[in-house]
């Protein structure tokens, strides 16, 4: 089967406006941050209008609290809603995770262990979710460090049970894939072939790539952090090309979120991205 | 007795609360053997994360006292008020009565002023901008008993310190050097620029009449008794030229005409 290349985006960052205003850049797609852009209005409001009349948008949200023992946020949800509903994005995506707990965000994408208790409850959110919002969400596994004593369900089957219920989608991030599976100790390549195996088809509506930060631990091994402020490293495009073999083109994303760099860098690394997604052929 | 902490399962109520102890300890639930470190990741970033977002809030608050300095005072900030919304834009705003009670930042008395200068400027980058009023709408009998609504963006940051001289004294090198006066500073937005402006003891007791619903006579009367050499005229035609009057409301009535009216 022929592939097309896949849409090709970046994480919009402030610093680059100037330069995605000026002149029309070679990229697809622009992913916002749901929360940076939810204040009453004013210059980021402005900034948004402006970039979304030439450059489709992704909303990627950290608020939400899929995997909460609390319902999610009613008046964060709307406030997602309001903020679809002005820019019309093409992509909505959350994570695998939780972020409040007791009525107080905690800033961070907390781990959920992965039982039948936990799935029915992120089932609920993300059905509540997508009434909400009257369209698909997309759900992002996430970078994981942690493992539970409880016996839990392996992230592959947890995240095609939720889709399968929810009729939502995944965002597969290879760089996660990469940072969990070195944290966990096991194979990256085959974390992310359980997970295409598993996953339904067509369920994966985009792809993450970024930096994780590289730190040896007392007993010596090395550990991943999920910083997204370093050029996507060559394990995880070996993982980008497995994805794509596997499930052919999807749109991709460099995130690229600390020690932003120059324009030039990030767009070298979504060039990188498209000609991968050029090339690859599936199955 | 034996502790039997050990045994407890994961809860989101006791990682939650891990998060917070100052010496943390793994909390339950966790596979066998899991390094402290591997759930200090956690904690740092959700610490990180916070105080980075105050950073980004108070950048000359953080000059005034140093990187250092700052991020003790931010941590035990976060400590205090975690945030309520995933809404970090808004996280912050308390900060300027934190500091005033903030023993340790006591030698730097005008620190929570500009804090509050730093708020107001975050508040009018966001705000939204609403319609001008048409001269018209304010061409009316009895203007001076009707209240005027204000652009959302517009603040005012009153100081017995020449707070707005402080702050830009950390913008640019070529600032003029600091009069050690009260300093009174107007904050709003004109376009896509968040800009301030010093106002005279009268001004500033207009604007904050304004702002607090006064009628626009009863902001006149406020602002000749705060100060000598009040100018009405000029007063109103400051705010004019900035387009900060949204409107003019006379009574409970034409408040409901006017939100129709904008919800238009």
């Amino acid at each position: 089967m022929a592939t097309t290349s896949s849409p090709i985006g970046v994480g919009f960052k402030p610093s680059h406006f100037a330069t995605l205003i000026a002149a029309r850049q070679p990229i697809d797609f622009l992913e916002i941050h749901a929360e940076n852009h939810m204040g009453p209005g004013g210059v980021p409001h402005m900034q948004l209008g402006e970039l979304a009349s030439s450059y489709a948008l992704s909303v990627h949200g950290v608020g939400l609290s899929l995997g909460g023992e609390d319902a999610p946020d009613r008046a964060h949800l709307a406030r997602l809603r309001t903020l679809c509903a002005r820019h019309s994005p093409f992509l909505v995506s959350e994570h695998l995770a939780w972020s409040s707990h007791g009525g107080m965000f905690l800033n961070d994408l907390l781990p959920l262990p992965y039982t039948p208790a936990t799935l029915a409850r992120v089932v609920n959110h993300v059905d509540e979710v997508q009434a909400s919002l009257g369209r698909r969400i997309l759900v992002e596994n996430p970078a994981r460090c942690l493992a539970f004593a409880e016996p839990t369900i392996p992230e592959p089957a947890f995240l095609a049970e939720l889709c399968r219920r929810t009729g939502c989608g995944v965002l597969l991030d290879v760089t996660n894939v990469l940072v969990s599976a070195t944290n966990l100790r096991e194979p990256a390549s085959r974390l992310l072939d359980d997970m295409l195996a598993a996953l339904p088809p067509g369920t994966v509506g985009e792809i993450h790539l970024s930096g994780p930060e590289s730190v040896i631990e007392p007993d010596g091994a090395t550990m991943l952090l999920d910083t997204h402020g370093a050029p996507t490293p060559e394990a995880a495009w070996l993982l980008y090309r497995r994805a794509l073999a596997g499930i052919g083109p999807v749109p991709t994303l460099v995130e690229w979120d600390n020690d932003v760099p120059d324009w030039e860098v990030l767009l070298a690394e979504a060039a990188r991205a498209r000609q991968l997604s050029a090339t690859v052929r599936c199955g | 007795m034996r502790l039997t902490v050990a045994d407890e399962g994961f809860t989101q109520e006791s990682f939650a609360a891990a998060l917070f102890k100052a010496r943390p300890a793994v909390p339950p639930g966790l596979v066998a053997g899991t390094p402290a470190h591997r759930f200090e990741v956690y904690r740092r970033n959700v610490q990180a994360g916070l105080v980075r977002a105050l950073e980004a809030r108070f950048p000359v608050v953080q000059t005034l006292v140093g990187a250092e300095f700052f991020t003790a005072m931010a941590r035990e900030f976060v400590t205090r008020q975690l945030p309520t919304s995933p809404v970090l834009l808004e996280y912050g705003r308390a900060m300027p009565d934190f500091i005033r009670g903030f023993a340790p930042a006591a030698g730097v008395p005008y620190l929570a002023d500009v804090a509050a200068l730093e708020v107001a400027r975050g508040e009018a980058w966001h705000a939204q901008s609403l319609p001008v009023a048409a001269p018209a709408d304010l061409l009316r009998p009895c203007l001076t008993d009707a209240r005027l609504l204000l652009q959302p963006a517009l603040g005012l940051v009153r100081s017995p310190f020449p707070v707005l001289a402080i702050w830009e004294h950390h913008q640019r090198a070529d600032a003029p050097p600091i009069d050690w006066q009260p300093q009174s500073v107007a904050v709003h937005r004109q376009g896509g620029a968040v800009v301030q402006e010093a106002l005279a003891p009268p001004e500033a007791a207009f604007v904050a009449a304004l702002l607090a619903g006064e009628t626009l006579g009863g902001a006149f009367h406020s602002a000749q008794h705060a100060a000598d050499g009040f100018d009405a005229t000029a007063a109103f035609a400051w705010l004019l030229a900035r387009d900060l009057v949204v409107a003019a409301v006379s009574d409970i009535h034409q408040q409901g005409e006017q939100d129709d009216a904008t919800g238009r």
